[in-house]
C-alpha cells in the first residue's frame, strides 16, 4: 500500500434534508487513479462535494495531505490542491473558452503561472485552443466536458475530482477523454474518478470502491472486483 | 397631445431624451451587476444616487470647488460606502435568501430617505455650475454643455466598467460569481470578496449617476425610489449581461420619456414609462441586447 | 395527547379572551377619544393587509409589491360611487363592490403577469402596476379630480365606533379566509407551489389558477380595507390612496411575524404598529428614521419572523410561556 493523498473516515452527510452517506470510509492513493462507482442516487457526488467543501459531513473527518479538513470551503479545498470537475461542468456559458480558462488559474498560488498552465492544456485538448474566443456554452458536449476538465488543471491541482466526465457523451469522444485522463495521471496527478460507466473505468482505474445507497459495499483492483459474482451481476447484468 | 413644430424641435427633444437617459443608464449598470452579485433588485440605487447629489451640494456650498471636480472625489468615497454597506449589513443576509436581501435593501433606502430628509430637510436643492447657461449649438440644435459634460462621463464610466470586466482577472471573477456562485467557489473565487467588490461598484456607479443628476436637476431626499424604478426600467429594456447594452436602455428611455413628455405631458411619461416596462417584462425579458434577468445564458 | 388537545383549545381559548375584549372595549370606554379604540382601529385594518398578502406572498411565495394597486383601487371606487350617489356612507354594498373591482383588477393582471414572470419579475409587476394606476389617478381629470383628490362629505359621520367594529370584522373575516384557505387543498396547492413549482406542476397541481386565487383574494381584502379608509378620511387623492406605505407596512409586519405562516402577521400587525405608535409619542420627528431602522434590524436579525423564532428554538425563555407555548403548539 503506497502513501494516501487522501482518506475518508466515517463520514455522514446531507443533501438538504436528506441523509446520503452512512460511515463512509475509504483513501485515495497518491498518483493512482482511484474510482467510485456506484448507481445514480448512490451517493457519489455527496461524497465529491464533501472532499471539495460544497457540503460539510455531520460526522467523521476526511484528512488530506496529512491534515483533517475541518469547516472546509470550496474555495479552501480549491487553496489546497483539490480540483472539482462537478456533475454537469457547470461552465461559465456566458464567458468564452479562454477566460474560463484564465478564471481556473485565479488563485494567487497559480496565477502567475496562467501562460505555461494555458500551454499545457492547450497541448492536451488541441480543440480548445482553436475555439478560444468562443463562449463556453457554444461548444458541443464533449468540448465542454474537455474544457471543464482544462480549467480544473489550470489550477495545478494535486488531486482532481472528476464527476461522471464521460455523461452524455459519444462513446468515440469517451475514448478520448478517459486516454486523457490516464496521461494526467502520469504526469503527476492523483485522480479519483466517479463514473457510471463501469467497463472503461475499469480499464483504466488502479482500484476502485462501490457505493450503494450511501454505503461503501464493496473495494478492490479492477481484476478482483471483476470477477466476483456480486459485482458482475450488479454491474454487468449477468453471473459468471 | 401637442406634436413637434420642426424636426429642429424633434430633434432637440430628442437630444436631451439622449442626454437624461445616459444619467439613467450609468444608474442602471450599477443596479445591474448587483443584481448579477445578489440576485436582488437593488431598491436603494436612487437614494444612493441623491446622497451622492447631497455631497455635491455641500461640496459646492463650502468650498470653491466646481461640481465636475465631484466626478473624481465620489468614486472613490462611494466604492468605500459600498464595501461597508455589504460587508456590515449585506453579507450577513446574503445567505438567509434573496426576501430578506430585497427587505434590506428597501429598509436602507426608506432609512436613507428619512435620514436625509432629517439632516438636510426636505427642501429642494439645486447645484449650478458655470456652465449652466453655456450652450453649443450644432444644426440647430442647442446641446447645454452641462449636459454634454455629464453624457461624456457617463460614457466614460460605462467604458470603464466594461474594460473592468472585460478585461481584468478580478472584473472575470465578477461575471463569474455572478453566473455560478459555486462553480466559481469551486476555482477558488471567495464569493464574498466578489460580491463585496460587485457591489462596491454598483454603489459608486449611483454616485456618478447622482452627481450628474445634481447638475441637471433640482433635487430632493424623495426623488431616489423614482429613480431606481427608471434605473431598473433601463435594466429591462437593455438586458442584463451587457454593459453597453443597459446603457443604451436608459438612453431609450430617457428618449421615451423626453417625447412623451413634450408630446403629452410630464405626468403621462411615467405612466409610459411603466407601462412600457411592464410591456418588455412580459413580451421580451431579455431586453434588446441581454440575456434574461436571473437566467443563466 | 391529552396534552394536545388541551393546548390547541388553550390557543383558542387565548383568542377568544383577546376577541371578547375587542369587542366590548368601546362600549366601556367614550370611542370617540379613546387613543387604544383608534390604535386598534388601525391595527385591524393592518391585520387584514398584513395577512392578505400572507396568503399570496407567504403561502404562495409570490412576493407582490402591488398592494397599494387594490387599496388605492378601493378607495377610488369607494369615493367615486358614493360621489355619484350610487351607494351610501359606510355601504356594504360599495365595500363588496371596491373589493370585487380589486379582484377583477388582481385576475386581469394576475394572470398576465403570473403567466409569464417569474417571481421577481412578478413582484416588480405589480409594483408598475401600482404605479400606472397612481399616474391615472393624477390624470383622470374629472372622474379622479386629479392631484387634488375627491372630498367625500365629512357630515356623514356618525361613530368611531363603527369604523372600529367594520375594521374588526374584515380582520375577522380575513383571518377567518386564511383559516379556511390554509386547511383546504387549496392551502395543500398553494404551499407545494412555494416549495417547488416544477414539481407541483408535475403532480398535476393547477399551479396558475391557484396563484392567482391567492393573489386576487388578498386584492379583495385589500380593496375592502381601501374602501374603508375612504370613508374614514373623507378624502381621497392618489398621493394618499398609493401610498407605498401600503405595500411596506404589512409586508414588513408579515415578515416580522412570519410569512407563511397563520398567526404571523397578526403578531406582526400588533407588534408593529405598537411600534410606530410608540415612536411616534416618544420622537416625533424621528419616527419615521426609527421605523425604518427597525426595519433594517428586523431583516437583519429575524429574517425568518417571529413565528419560526418561537417555534425553533426550544430553549427560549419566551418559550415557557403558556401563552406563547399555546401559540406555538397551534402552528
Amino acid at each position: 500500500m503506497g502513501n494516501p493523498l487522501l482518506e475518508v473516515e466515517h463520514v455522514d452527510a446531507f443533501y438538504g434534508v436528506a441523509q446520503a452517506l452512512w460511515d463512509v470510509s475509504f483513501s485515495v492513493e497518491e498518483r493512482k487513479i482511484t474510482a467510485l462507482l456506484g448507481a445514480n442516487g448512490a451517493g457519489k457526488s455527496t461524497l465529491l462535494k464533501a472532499i471539495s467543501g460544497v457540503v460539510q459531513p455531520t460526522k467523521g473527518r476526511i484528512v488530506y495531505a496529512g491534515s483533517p479538513l475541518v469547516d472546509c470551503r470550496p474555495e479552501m479545498a480549491a487553496s489546497s490542491g483539490i480540483s472539482h470537475v462537478p456533475e454537469g461542468r457547470r461552465l461559465f456559458s456566458g464567458l468564452t473558452v479562454l477566460e474560463n480558462l484564465e478564471l481556473g488559474a485565479y488563485l494567487p498560488s497559480v496565477r502567475p503561472m496562467t501562460k505555461e498552465s494555458l500551454a499545457r492544456v492547450f497541448g492536451l485538448f488541441p480543440v480548445l485552443k482553436t475555439r478560444m474566443r468562443q463562449l463556453a456554452g457554444t461548444l458541443s458536449g464533449g468540448e465542454q466536458q474537455m474544457l471543464a476538465i482544462g480549467r480544473a488543471l489550470m489550477a495545478r491541482p494535486t488531486l482532481l475530482l472528476l464527476d461522471e466526465p464521460s455523461l452524455g457523451l459519444a462513446p468515440i469522444v469517451v475514448k478520448l477523454l478517459f486516454d486523457i485522463i490516464k496521461k494526467l495521471n502520469r504526469d503527476g496527478v492523483t485522480i479519483l474518478l466517479v463514473e457510471q460507466n463501469v467497463r472503461k473505468t475499469l480499464e483504466i482505474a488502479d482500484y476502485a470502491f462501490v457505493l450503494k445507497t450511501g454505503v461503501m459495499r464493496m473495494e478492490g483492483q479492477p481484476a478482483q472486483l471483476l470477477g466476483d459474482p456480486e459485482f458482475r451481476q450488479a454491474f454487468l447484468g449477468r453471473i459468471g | 397631445m401637442h406634436w413637434f413644430a420642426s424636426f429642429t424641435t424633434f430633434l432637440q427633444i430628442f437630444v436631451n431624451g439622449i442626454f437624461l437617459g445616459c444619467m439613467y443608464g450609468v444608474a442602471a449598470i450599477g443596479l445591474s451587476l448587483i443584481f448579477g452579485c445578489m440576485q436582488i433588485i437593488f431598491l436603494a440605487q436612487g437614494a444612493v444616487m441623491i446622497l451622492a447629489a447631497y455631497c455635491v451640494f455641500w461640496m459646492v456650498t463650502f468650498t470653491p470647488l466646481s461640481p465636475f471636480w465631484a466626478f473624481i472625489f465620489i468614486i472613490p468615497v462611494f466604492l468605500g460606502f459600498g464595501f461597508a454597506l455589504y460587508t456590515g449589513l449585506f453579507q450577513r443576509v446574503a445567505k438567509t435568501g434573496k426576501n430578506p436581501s430585497l427587505l434590506l435593501a428597501f429598509g436602507l433606502m426608506v432609512l436613507l430617505e428619512h435620514v436625509m430628509a432629517f439632516v438636510f430637510s426636505a427642501d429642494y436643492r439645486t447645484v449650478t455650475t458655470k456652465y449652466a447657461s453655456t450652450a453649443l449649438g450644432l444644426a440647430g440644435v442647442s446641446f447645454s454643455v452641462n449636459r454634454v459634460i455629464v453624457a461624456l462621463v457617463a460614457c466614460a464610466a460605462t467604458a470603464l466598467v466594461f474594460l473592468f470586466l472585460k478585461k481584468t482577472i478580478l472584473g472575470k471573477a465578477v461575471r463569474a460569481v455572478s453566473e455560478d456562485m459555486g462553480a466559481a467557489a469551486l476555482l477558488g473565487m471567495r464569493p464574498e470578496w466578489v460580491s463585496a467588490v460587485t457591489f462596491s461598484i454598483g454603489i459608486s456607479l449611483a454616485g456618478v449617476a447622482g452627481v450628474a443628476t445634481c447638475i441637471i436637476f433640482p433635487f430632493d431626499p424623495y426623488f431616489g425610489f423614482i429613480f431606481s424604478l427608471k434605473a431598473l426600467i433601463a435594466v429591462a429594456f437593455g438586458g442584463l449581461g451587457s454593459v453597453g447594452g443597459v446603457l443604451l436602455g436608459g438612453v431609450i428611455l430617457g428618449v421615451l420619456e423626453s417625447m412623451t413628455s413634450y408630446t403629452i405631458s410630464g405626468g403621462w411619461a411615467d405612466a409610459v414609462a411603466y407601462a412600457a416596462f411592464l410591456l418588455v417584462l412580459i413580451f421580451r425579458p431579455e431586453g434588446l441586447l441581454g440575456r434574461r434577468l436571473g437566467e443563466k445564458a | 395527547m391529552a396534552g394536545k388537545l388541551n393546548s390547541g383549545k388553550t390557543g383558542w381559548a387565548v383568542g377568544l379572551v383577546f376577541l371578547a375584549f375587542f369587542v366590548i372595549y368601546p362600549f366601556v370606554v367614550d370611542a370617540e377619544k379613546s387613543y387604544l379604540v383608534n390604535f386598534l382601529y388601525t391595527t385591524f385594518i393592518y391585520v387584514a393587509l398584513a395577512q392578505g398578502w400572507n396568503l399570496a406572498g407567504g403561502f404562495t411565495g409570490q412576493v407582490s409589491l402591488g398592494t397599494h394597486a387594490f387599496f388605492g383601487a378601493g378607495c377610488y371606487v369607494t369615493a367615486i360611487l358614493w360621489r355619484l350617489k350610487v351607494i351610501g356612507y359606510l355601504d356594504p354594498v360599495g365595500m363588496v363592490l371596491s373589493g370585487i373591482c380589486a379582484v377583477i383588477l388582481a385576475i386581469l393582471i394576475g394572470l398576465l403577469l403570473l403567466s409569464k414572470l417569474r417571481g421577481d419579475y412578478f413582484a416588480l409587476g405589480t409594483l408598475g402596476l401600482g404605479e400606472i394606476l397612481h399616474v391615472i389617478a393624477i390624470n383622470g381629470g374629472r372622474v379622479t379630480e386629479g392631484p387634488m383628490g375627491i372630498n367625500l362629505p365629512s357630515d356623514a359621520y356618525v361613530s368611531m365606533t363603527y369604523y372600529y367594529f367594520i375594521a374588526l370584522v374584515i380582520a375577522l373575516f380575513t383571518i377567518a379566509l386564511l383559516l379556511v384557505i390554509t386547511r383546504s387543498s387549496i392551502g395543500l396547492a398553494l404551499v407545494a407551489i412555494r416549495e417547488n413549482e416544477v414539481a407541483a406542476a408535475a403532480n398535476g397541481v393547477a399551479v396558475l389558477k391557484y396563484k392567482v386565487i391567492a393573489f386576487a383574494a388578498g386584492a379583495f381584502v385589500t380593496g375592502l380595507c381601501g374602501s374603508l379608509n375612504a370613508y374614514y378620511t373623507f378624502h381621497v387623492d392618489s398621493a394618499g390612496a398609493f401610498n407605498l406605505d401600503w405595500v411596506i407596512i404589512p409586508i414588513l409586519m408579515t415578515i416580522l411575524g412570519g410569512a407563511g405562516t397563520f398567526l404571523g402577521p397578526i403578531l406582526g400587525a400588533f407588534i408593529l404598529s405598537g411600534i410606530f405608535e410608540l415612536a411616534n409619542m416618544l420622537m416625533p420627528q424621528l419616527h419615521p428614521i426609527f421605523s425604518a431602522a427597525f426595519i433594517v434590524l428586523v431583516t437583519l436579525f429575524l429574517p425568518d419572523g417571529l413565528m419560526k423564532y418561537i417555534t425553533g428554538h426550544k430553549e427560549g425563555v419566551l418559550k415557557r410561556l403558556p401563552l406563547f407555548r399555546a401559540i406555538a403548539r397551534e402552528t
